[in-house]
Formats: structure tokens, sequence, C-alpha cells
């Protein structure tokens, strides 16, 4: 009597892990078929015909998908760059200078992600379209920056405050000045926590979707865009490819992300 | 006599505390000075205040004549061992040692003998391309000071270097660093919490207490002549009995009290007055004897009465836990006494340390 109930026990927990997979697998699954299916329609199960006439259609000269690819990779770059260069100094002050309101200025940089985004992009949008920005990349990279500068600098004063201040005292005991002290010393300890605040910063420009459409649409198209478009004309094999494309870039940086947020960094995100 | 550090009324204050209290202090070049002093009583930050870490909000410092106060730290030409010794973890040992040279734009091929020397001074010879995580606590120790020493700085500055090192390994790196001070020539002044690293490192010992300087002098000064309650007890001498004494010309009269007997003693440079006083010794300085022996002369020096009230044998003399009345002593000796046996203790003129009762 009592082994079968131990027996038993793991089927509420089988069941629980066969959810969760399918919960994670089924949609990416649906995915995958999607975008090998050359005819699908109800009410069968799986693809009638499988085949790659779409992704030769979608990389085609005609297709949009390269041109809206090298646009999410050039927007992401840029507004990956201008986030960090203004979340180094940020985060470094923070981390290490006594500044008064230092929980506040970490505070404010939540709320363009506070508020609701619909609202905040139309005004943007309206902004932009009055001194010229809308419909440039410079416009778009600007919204994503506000996005990605919480990342950069929560994560930047998080890698700062984790590096003793006696390896920078030691370098200015070693004749070396603030500045020289800052590259040689502080910089490269931090790096691996930049790096994965770039990397956030990135995948987030690479995800963005409202704030692109408002502010960029028609003339900037970013593969979200593109998937977008695809999927609201019914097009559901062009949207699966570019998810699929999409999804690529996030998983490669979730692992180099794994391989160097060292957990000493992780706990001292927002403090 | 001018010193080549030199320390002067110097303050330091962190918010409403004021850590340091004035403090003078005067190094002379090639010397080896020891900061000395429980934690909190300001020594470390007199270092880092030396070093340029703490800004005095009065006072100077000078090196060679050279007003240094308000220079940043990487303009005074000295070199800070930290206790955690902050090896910077993103560079070998190399990298580490040779950081120096690099920020003086040493040529390469200088840089590279002179860390090379360094390695073979500190036995790191085969460490060179490791990263300080790969490195054992005396390894890492051993490269701090190399980095320190590489630069050949005018002044060298040692926090408690040696304390997170194990027990044994910390005596052989004591001698090794007083040794290397002494063959190199190097003014340095060392921060620690323990009495005997002092003795045995520093030319100089400077005892500290609450911010200020108690006693300063060499390690026999300050271990047979302490000049306070504080540096007597600092420095060993933790048998502590109430007497009352008279001061007539050059000798000190000790009244007979419930524990002792009267004597007599050179008052030597004592400055005392007569009245109530208490008396200090070290447990290992003085003479016990069954009671009832014959009647020493009273001048030879305090002779206490108790009962041995426990016995334990530490290695070399057995030591025994003395009452006298309220007061416990403990005390040394070559001779076992039994628990509950009555003793006399006499504690020689020498080895008797007498302060106003405070």
């Amino acid at each position: 009597m009592r082994t079968t109930m131990i027996d038993l026990k793991w089927i509420p927990r089988a069941l629980g892990l066969g959810l969760l997979a399918f919960a994670i697998f089924g949609p990416l699954t649906n995915l995958v078929l999607w975008a090998v299916a050359e005819k699908w329609y109800f009410p069968h199960a799986l693809p009638l015909q499988y085949g790659f006439s779409y992704w030769v259609s979608v990389f085609s000269p005609r297709g949009n998908a390269t041109t809206s690819l090298t646009m999410s990779v050039i927007i992401a770059c840029l507004t990956v760059i201008f986030s960090i260069g203004l979340a180094v100094p940020a985060g470094y002050a923070l981390a290490r200078l006594k500044l008064p309101f230092r929980g506040a200025i970490l505070l404010v940089l939540l709320i363009p992600q506070a508020f609701p985004n619909l609202p905040v992009y139309v005004n943007i949008a309206r902004l932009f379209y009055q001194i010229g920005l809308n419909g440039t990349v410079v416009g778009v990279v600007l919204v994503h920056v506000t996005h990605g500068l919480v990342y950069a600098v929560w994560i930047a004063t998080a890698a700062f405050s984790a590096i003793d201040r006696e390896l920078e005292e030691a370098a200015r005991s070693m004749g070396a000045s603030a500045f020289r002290t800052f590259r040689d010393v502080t910089l490269p300890i931090a790096a691996p926590g930049l790096l994965a605040s770039a990397v956030f910063v990135f995948l987030e420009s690479l995800d963005e979707f409202t704030g692109t459409y408002f502010v960029g649409a028609p003339d900037i198209s970013t593969l979200p865009l593109l998937l977008y478009t695809a999927g609201s004309g019914g097009n559901y094999q062009i949207a699966s490819i570019t998810a699929l494309i999409l999804l690529v870039p996030s998983i490669a940086f979730m692992l180099v992300i794994e391989r160097f947020l060292r957990a000493d960094v992780l706990s001292k995100v927002g403090r | 006599m001018e010193g080549y550090l030199d320390i002067s009324q110097t303050r330091v204050r962190y918010g409403d505390n004021e850590i340091l209290k004035g403090i003078d202090l005067s190094v002379r070049k090639g010397e080896f000075v020891a900061l000395l002093g429980s934690s909190g009583c300001g020594k470390t930050t007199l270092l880092r205040t030396v070093a340029g870490f703490n800004t005095p909000t009065h006072g100077t410092i000078s090196i060679g004549g050279r007003d240094v106060t308000r220079q940043p730290p990487d303009k005074r030409g000295m070199a800070l061992v930290f206790q955690s010794y902050a090896l910077w973890p993103h560079m070998s040992v190399d990298q580490n040692i040779g950081y120096g040279l690099k920020l003086r734009r040493v040529e390469a091929a200088t840089a590279r003998q002179r860390i090379d020397e360094m390695k073979a001074l500190l036995g790191l010879q085969a460490l060179g391309s490791r990263k300080p995580a790969e490195l054992s606590g005396g390894q890492r120790q051993r490269v701090a000071l190399g980095r320190a020493l590489a630069i050949n700085p005018d002044i060298l500055l040692l926090d408690e270097p040696l304390s997170n090192l194990d027990a044994r390994i910390r005596l052989t790196v004591r001698h090794e660093i007083s040794a290397l001070q002494r063959r190199l020539g190097i003014t340095a002044v060392h921060v620690t919490h323990d009495r005997e690293e002092a003795m045995v490192m520093a030319d100089r010992i400077v005892i500290m207490n609450g911010g200020e300087i108690a006693q300063a002098g060499s390690p026999q000064e300050v271990y047979n002549k302490p000049n306070s309650d504080f540096v007597a007890a600092f420095m060993g001498a933790e048998n502590v009995v109430e007497i009352n004494i008279n001061v007539f010309g050059s000798s000190i009269g000790i009244s007979e009290g419930p524990n002792n007997r009267k004597a007599v003693i050179n008052r030597g440079d004592r400055t005392l007055s007569s009245g109530k006083a208490i008396a200090r010794f070290r447990s290992e300085a003085v003479q016990m004897a069954a009671a009832g022996a014959p009647p020493a002369s009273i001048q030879d020096g305090l002779v206490l009465t108790g009962t041995v009230a426990q016995v334990s044998y530490p290695g070399g003399l057995w030591r025994h836990v003395v009452h006298l009345g309220e007061v416990s002593l403990i005390v040394d000796s070559a001779t076992r006494f039994d628990e509950g046996s009555a003793v006399e203790i006499t504690v020689p003129e020498t080895a008797l340390y007498i302060f106003p009762h405070p």
C-alpha cells in the first residue's frame, strides 16, 4: 500500500512538467511548422505540404525581410552604442559618487516603463513630427534608448558597485590618475556586466514594436513591423519565418549573458 | 630631529566623528615604524591619510620637506599594501607587479627584468602567468608586496598585510618582510593590531588609542617602560592590583594592604604622587613561592598573598589563576602549586608598573 502511494507521487509532477513543456514548446512547434508549411488549412492537424518556397520569397530581393533585418540590426546597434555611452558614466556616478537622491534618479529611469506605452508613443510621435524626427532612424533610436537606458544604467550601476573600492585605490597608490584607474582597472572588471547590459539593450531594441510603429512607420521597417504586417495580412508563413529570425539573436545572447553576468553583479541590481 | 615623513597636528574626521585627534609623528628615512592599536583606534585611518585617501581637516603631512597634504594618492610616491591585497583579478601576476612600471613608462625590457627580480625576491618565479584567483593567500600577499616594491616607493605603507594569513605562514612572512625592508633600506609604516608582530618587525612602535598616540618608542621602551596604564595593559601587563603609595624622595613606599606586604622600591623616573594607585605586572615576570616561607626583605619588590584557584599547563610554565580576595591574577611559574594552596607572589621592582588610580 505504502509503496504504491509513493509510486503515484510522480504523476502530478509529470503533469506539471508536461504542461510547462507544452506551454513553452507548443507555440514554438507551431511556429516551426508554419515556417515550413506550403499548404495548411482547417481541419487538418498537420500541414498538408512542406517546403521552403516562402523562405525563398522572404529572402528574395523583392521580399522586405533582408532590408528589415538590416534596419533592425542597425537600429539595435545604434541604440546599444547610445545607451551604453550614457550608462557607463551614469552608472559609475551612481555607484561611486555620493549623489543626493540616488534612489530617485534610479527610479526616474523607470518612468518611461511605468506609463502605458501607447499614449506615451503617440505623444512622442506628435512631438517628433513637429521637429522632423518622425520616420528617421535617429527618431526610432531615441525611442529605443528611453527603453534601453533602464537596463543599461541599472546593470551598469550594479556592475560598478560590485567592484571593491580597494582595487581602484591600489591603482591610485601605484601612481595611476583617476582616469587611468578607470580605464585600466574599473572598466575591465566591470566589462562582463556592461556586456550583459548591452545584450539586454540590443534584444530590447530588436523586439521593440510599439514605439517603432508610431515613430518610424512607414518609412522605417524593422523585423517586428514586418512580422506585424505579415501576420495581420494572414500570411502566417512569412510571420513565422520572421519570428524565427528574431529568435536567433535572442537565444544566442541569452547564452552570452548566462556566461558573463555574475551573481555578485546581479545581486546589486537596483541597489 | 628632522624626519623624512612628517605628520604634524593631523586631525581627520568622518562626519561628526573625529577619528584622529592631532597626530604628531616623524619617521626617519629607512626606519620601520609600526602603528599598533586595537580596532577603531585610528591606526588605519592614519595610514590612509598618509597614503592620500583621507584628507585631514587640520595639520600637514610632508615627505622630505615637500608638503603633500592636498596631493592625490598617485602623486605621493608611496605604495600601499592592502589588508585584502587588492590584486587586480583581470591581470596576471606579472601584470600586477608590472603595472606601476607601465604607468612610469619604463622600457619593456627593463620592466621585464624588474618583474623577474621581484618574483625572484619573493619566490614567485613559477607563477608569473597565473591570475590572482589561482594563488594561495600567502602567494597573493607576496604578489601585493612585489607590486608595491617594484616601483621603488619612497615610503612603503602596510595595512595589516599579515592578518589574512595562517598563523604559521605569518611567522615566516614577518621576518621576510622586515629582512627585505632592511636590505632595501625602505622607509616603512606598518599597521597592525598584533603586539608581537610589531615588536618583531619594527624599529619603533607607535601605540595608538582613541585617535591619539599613547606612546612611541623602541620595542624595548614600550615593553619595559610603558608610560600609561593603557600602554602597560596593551603590552601584556594584564595583572592589576590596587595599592596605596607614599612617595618620599627617590623611594616609593607601598603600605601594607589586605593582600600585600609593606614594600619600598626605588622611584626611578616614575612621576607619581602619594595616595591610591594601581600596580600592573606580567604573568611571567614574577616569582611564586608557598606561603610561610621566611619573609623576604621589604626591598625585594611587591609581595602579594593569595590562593591558587586553578592550574593549567599551556607549555613551558605552569599557569596559575590566583585569587587575592576579589582580585584574580594569572601567574606563570616553573613549579606547580596545587589548587587551594596559599602562595606568595613577588613582583620585582623592574617588572612593576605603577600608575595613579584613575
